[in-house]
């Protein structure tokens, strides 16, 4: 099994063996923990070497060569300090293409940590006195779902975030279907269309992509780390006070099957447009496009940002309803029922259980299902007593970490239905969630 | 001094380098937890590599040769770390507002690197390496055999050791879709 871990497998062996892994049950669970495992300990961030360190050797060896001319001359080893400086130079000009950075014989680093050092004492001064923003953005998505969900064929859906960056930091981001608040201590989310309300620590992922813009001032060195990991094109222009970048990325994840191609920005090849001032090194704009062939679509454009505006306190709470509670999004999946079987098994519990009217087992694997509210109840009526015409085979696509089950069904009310389940079980317990896709 | 490939020695090292920088910074911050540790490891492995060999392609294996000469110069800088009470005074004296941009800049990956070694600290350490050479690295079994000198066999069983302990108590944060 382990064989199969390599990063250089014979394919006939690893057909052989996925072979078996499929009519075996423990060693499909076997074969599933391991590539779990192994998920979690994949470094999230690959740093690479930094920008000048083969330019730092090769000034250093022909420095030697020449000094080997003259006796008398002695090769100085770049001290630590020095050493640091060029480390954030490098950093830094990465993205400041326009400043002259190369000289290969002399000088090279005063020059850089010159430049280095203006352009961070300048970007450091203009976010201490940012006490506030508010940006407003459109984005092409459903207002409905996910903050990161995307779509060329979506209509744009006014955003809004709100963040003070008092201590403790606080934010609110918003659409007409969800609104996601942290209040220095919790995030907090709530779902219009299924009326819900959610609870998470800090760490927990929900905001996804626009946590980049929580943070205007950091975009920079976000970018570049995204820059330095995938590769990304980068261009950098001046122009009546602002400053231009301009970032192409190649679509991130396995497109095998393309389902998720263009789901989400990361997902897509895109060209993401940023404008900061040139003066105070505030984002002041963004533009970012999807690239299909000659083809590009806008899917998201910031239409304002104000700096130090009054926010009002409240914006920072959500209200919670009485009778409502907040479902705690850390807290850990239990459904024993959802244990230790494949995900098409997970899709077939999951819809007969709706069939059979069997809200307990559902809740197992969709926790909205245990709520009680007015749209629960009008869920409940419309996927009770459902019939299963067919379920797929599951496969997976782009960057979600679980997989999709196709499935047909029809509803009492006659109305048949097929899309994808996305179902994940990247949990301690390993229990198959139902994340969303009906 | 040129080579029989018509490149003088410095450019077989520069194309060295751009091939193998990225993979051996990597894996020096991986075993260091510090860019500017990694990159004078890394640094002087490059130096030393020119320095020591007149012909570079005469090394059989060079990519397992850098490898083994990374891991011993880490392993060097963790022998030499235990003994250091004080910080230099070199890296003392920067200003501390570059000290601070600069933590910030690399803060995500150091979480990251502190993230990745409080999992491998449960496991013996000729298990935590494996499996950071293999899972970090991205090398093939063989690759590792070849470079750490130890059986194939030995490789695999250490590797499946390490990651059946580490089956437990691996907890991480999740998106949250609810996208229906």
């Amino acid at each position: 099994m382990v064989t199969l871990f390599d990063s250089e497998v014979n394919p006939t062996e690893e057909a052989n063996i996925m072979e078996h892994i499929q009519q075996c049950p423990n060693c499909l669970i076997e074969y599933e923990n391991i590539k779990q495992t192994l998920s979690i300990l994949k470094p999230q961030q690959q740093p690479n070497a930094p920008f000048l360190l083969k330019q730092n050797i090769m000034n250093q060896l022909k420095m030697e060569e020449q000094k080997m001319s003259t006796p008398k001359a002695k090769t100085v080893k770049l001290n630590s300090r020095l050493k640091k400086i060029i480390s954030v130079a490098a950093a830094v000009i990465v993205l400041m293409v326009a400043i002259p950075i190369i000289d290969s014989n002399t000088n090279v680093f005063n020059h850089s940590a010159r430049a280095a050092n203006s352009f961070i004492e300048s970007s450091i001064k203009a976010t201490q006195f940012i006490k506030s923003m508010v940006i407003k953005l459109k984005v092409r998505t459903d207002a409905d779902d996910n903050f990161a969900l995307v779509g060329t064929n979506y209509d744009m859906v006014n955003h809004t975030i709100y963040k003070s960056f008092e201590n403790p930091e606080k934010w609110r981001i918003e659409k007409s279907g969800r609104t996601l608040v942290y209040d220095g201590s919790f995030q907090y989310l709530y779902t219009k269309k299924i009326d819900s309300y959610f609870k998470a620590t800090r760490n927990y992922i929900i905001a996804e992509w626009f946590l980049i813009l929580l943070d205007p001032e950091k975009v920079l060195m976000k970018e570049q780390n995204n820059i330095k990991s995938d590769g990304s094109k980068f261009k950098m222009e001046e122009k009546d006070g602002l400053v231009y970048m301009t970032i192409t990325s190649s679509a991130k994840g396995n497109f095998i099957n393309d389902y998720c191609k263009n789901s989400s920005i990361e997902e897509s090849n895109n060209r993401r447009e940023y404008v900061f001032d040139k003066n105070t090194k505030l984002l002041k704009g963004l533009k970012i496009y999807i690239l299909e062939g000659k083809k590009e679509t806008l899917i998201t454009e910031i239409e304002s940002i104000d700096y130090n505006t009054n926010i009002d306190a409240s914006l920072f709470n959500i209200n919670l309803p009485k009778g409502t509670t907040w479902q705690d999004l850390t807290q850990e999946a239990n459904g024993e029922a959802f244990k230790n079987i494949s995900s098409k098994r997970a899709a077939e519990l999951f819809f007969e259980g709706m069939g059979r009217n069997d809200w307990e087992l559902v809740s197992q694997t969709y926790s909205i299902f245990k709520n009680k509210s007015d749209k629960v109840d009008k869920m409940k009526a419309e996927f009770g007593s459902l019939k299963v015409i067919r379920i797929g085979e599951p496969f997976k696509s782009g960057l979600y970490p679980g997989e999709f089950v196709p499935y047909e069904i029809k509803l009492k009310s006659g109305e048949v239905r097929k899309y994808n389940l996305a179902v994940r079980n990247d949990n301690p317990n390993k229990v198959w969630l139902v994340d969303g896709g009906f | 001094m040129e080579l029989a490939n018509g490149r003088s020695k410095l450019e077989e090292l520069e194309r060295v380098i751009t091939e193998f920088q990225d993979q051996l910074f990597r894996f020096a911050f991986f075993r260091t937890g510090t860019f500017a540790d990694s990159q004078d490891i890394v640094q002087d492995v490059f130096i030393k590599l020119y320095h020591e060999n007149n012909n570079l392609d005469s090394i059989k294996n060079i990519k397992h040769y850098l490898y083994r000469s990374i891991a011993n110069a880490c392993v060097d800088y963790h022998r030499k770390s235990k003994k250091l009470k004080f910080e230099s005074i070199d890296t003392a004296t920067l200003p501390g507002h570059m000290q601070e941009r600069e933590i910030s800049e690399n803060l995500i990956q150091i979480e990251e690197y502190n993230r990745l070694e409080r999992l491998l600290a449960e496991l013996p350490e000729e298990q935590a390496e494996i499996i950071r050479l293999r899972v970090f690295d991205n090398l093939s079994f063989v690759e590792i055999a070849s470079i750490l000198e130890i059986p194939v066999t030995t490789i695999k069983s250490r590797f499946k050791y390490g990651i059946d302990k580490l089956k437990v108590g691996i907890t991480t944060s999740k998106e949250v879709n609810y996208g229906l």
